[in-house]
């Protein structure tokens, strides 16, 4: 089955001893004949701009693993004419992480930039702690491009499932499913068509996500559109 | 073949159905789990007697269903009462404390003295840890009770890499690696630390997919030996030795 990963990343690693070399992700995502969206980690624990350029001179010409921006909000101004003037014809998404870089998701420059990021470019926002989700939301709602949200376990799935409900273009990224039945659950409640496959490797086990997924009771349907066809549906989107 | 060293029977708080007993022996059929030892969630984060009676009558509908009981040091005359009441329950293999939701400390004079008060029997304790400091108070208790055996859940949490360094001196700590983040090189990394005899498979079922930590095993480069000691070898030596 085919499978695009939208949560990988790729880098140094400082927060311990860990290989989160391209290479390995590239070795890891041939292994599962899959594709994936990628980013330089430089971007998130250093700089998004030499991130990002560090991202598109390593992927540009890459047949399986496609870059994606990130932005890091507590640089603004800085760097944001970088998030205006993104190519999405190069980059497939741009990418934002509170949790790792300790802003919450109402923090005024963080709004900022989804104001001017452009309405093609798929949005995924890494978020976990109670409410984040909820404001997360709340921006989106003011926005056109879809958001997907990574960091969704058991105990923020009843936010999950809740902003979902109210909210089109919100989308649940999956490498955090943990409950058992989680997919299963979600489906009761939202249907299969807004979720999308993410690992979170090289730092995270491709393999667990993978099984999440593949190992549950949902359809073949259900599993393609996860793994691939949700996302290439996304407006906006190209692969 | 599993035996899966940390199981849970209850209604979690979370937006998640009850796993009733069909649905579970569902689960154990598709991950191929022989043994799964459980505690009551519901003793862990309510009324410990409460959920170790339910846990009870949980245990007798099927063979592959094994139990720990669950222990609250503030309930400390009760708790010894408890393990006094199962103790010759055949079912009952071991013990569980989770300092997280009772807030009693691992190494907490009231816990100490319930394990000293059944540290001649065979019981062997599943003790939640998160962080490094739970990780150091399991190790002052290990070392002060040898002949015990301590599993260490979650090896530790968020930071289980440093944990497993904590842990390393004391051979009678197990670990067992579950958590909601699927770290590709845990399992790697814990059997290199703490060696291959030490770490078990533990999976936080029904709360977490047991496929979470499989994932970890047949995903974090371990040879079929390391992976065969963790599913099931290792376990079958610290709970059934000969």
């Amino acid at each position: 089955m085919k499978i695009l990963d939208v949560s990988t990343v790729f880098g140094f690693y400082p927060y311990r001893k860990l290989d989160a070399s391209l290479q390995t992700l590239r070795e890891i995502i041939e292994n599962y004949d899959a594709k994936a969206l990628a980013l330089s980690l430089k971007g998130v624990f250093y700089d998004a701009g030499e991130g990002n350029e560090e991202t598109l001179n390593l992927l540009r010409t890459d047949k399986n693993i496609y870059p994606m921006a990130t932005y890091d909000p507590r640089a603004y101004p800085r760097n944001i004419r970088l998030i205006k003037e993104l190519d999405s014809k190069v980059f497939l998404a741009v990418a934002f992480f509170p949790h790792v870089q300790g802003w919450v998701v109402d923090f005024a420059p963080f709004r900022l930039a989804l104001e001017v990021v452009g309405d093609d470019l798929p949005v995924i926002v890494h978020a976990g702690g109670y409410g984040e989700i909820t404001k997360v939301a709340r921006l989106g709602a003011e926005i056109e491009n879809p958001i997907i949200i990574s960091g969704i376990g058991y105990s923020n799935m009843s936010e999950a499932i809740a902003v979902v409900q109210k909210t089109e273009n919100i989308y649940i990224e999956t490498h955090l499913l943990n409950s058992p039945d989680a997919l299963e659950f979600l489906k009761k409640y939202i249907g299969t068509d807004r979720i999308i496959f993410g690992s979170g490797t090289p730092l995270l086990s491709f393999e667990t996500a993978y099984q999440v997924v593949a190992k549950s009771s949902l359809s073949d349907n259900d599993k393609e559109k996860i793994f691939y066809k949700n996302w290439e549906e996304l407006k906006g989107v190209r692969v | 073949m599993i035996i899966d060293v940390h199981c849970h029977y209850g209604l979690w708080s979370f937006a998640m159905d009850k796993f009733e007993v069909d649905k579970i022996r569902e689960y154990l059929d598709k991950f191929d789990v022989s043994k799964a030892i459980f505690s009551s969630a519901k003793g862990i984060v309510y009324d410990f007697a409460e959920g170790n009676r339910e846990l009870i009558e949980f245990l007798e509908m099927d063979d592959r269903f094994l139990g720990y009981l669950v222990l609250n040091p503030n309930y400390f005359e009760e708790s010894i009462r408890e393990v006094e009441k199962y103790k010759e329950n055949e079912k009952i293999i071991g013990i569980k404390f989770h300092p997280g939701y009772s807030k009693v400390p691992i190494d907490d004079k009231r816990a100490t003295e319930i394990v000293d008060c059944f540290s001649d029997t065979n019981l062997i304790y599943l003790i939640h840890t998160w962080g490094a400091s739970m990780a150091s108070q399991l190790a002052k208790l290990a070392n002060k009770f040898p002949t015990v055996k301590f599993i260490m859940g979650h090896t530790g949490g968020d930071t289980w890499f440093d944990c497993v360094e904590i842990v390393k001196p004391y051979p009678n700590i197990y670990v067992e690696p579950c958590s909601s983040y699927a770290d590709r090189d845990k399992l790697r990394l814990s059997i290199d630390t703490v060696g291959l005899n030490r770490v078990l498979f533990g999976s936080d079922f029904t709360l977490i997919n047991p496929a979470f930590v499989i994932g970890m095993v047949e995903g974090g480069g371990l040879t079929q030996e390391e992976k065969e000691a963790v599913y099931y070898k290792n376990a079958m030596r610290a709970f059934f030795p000969e």
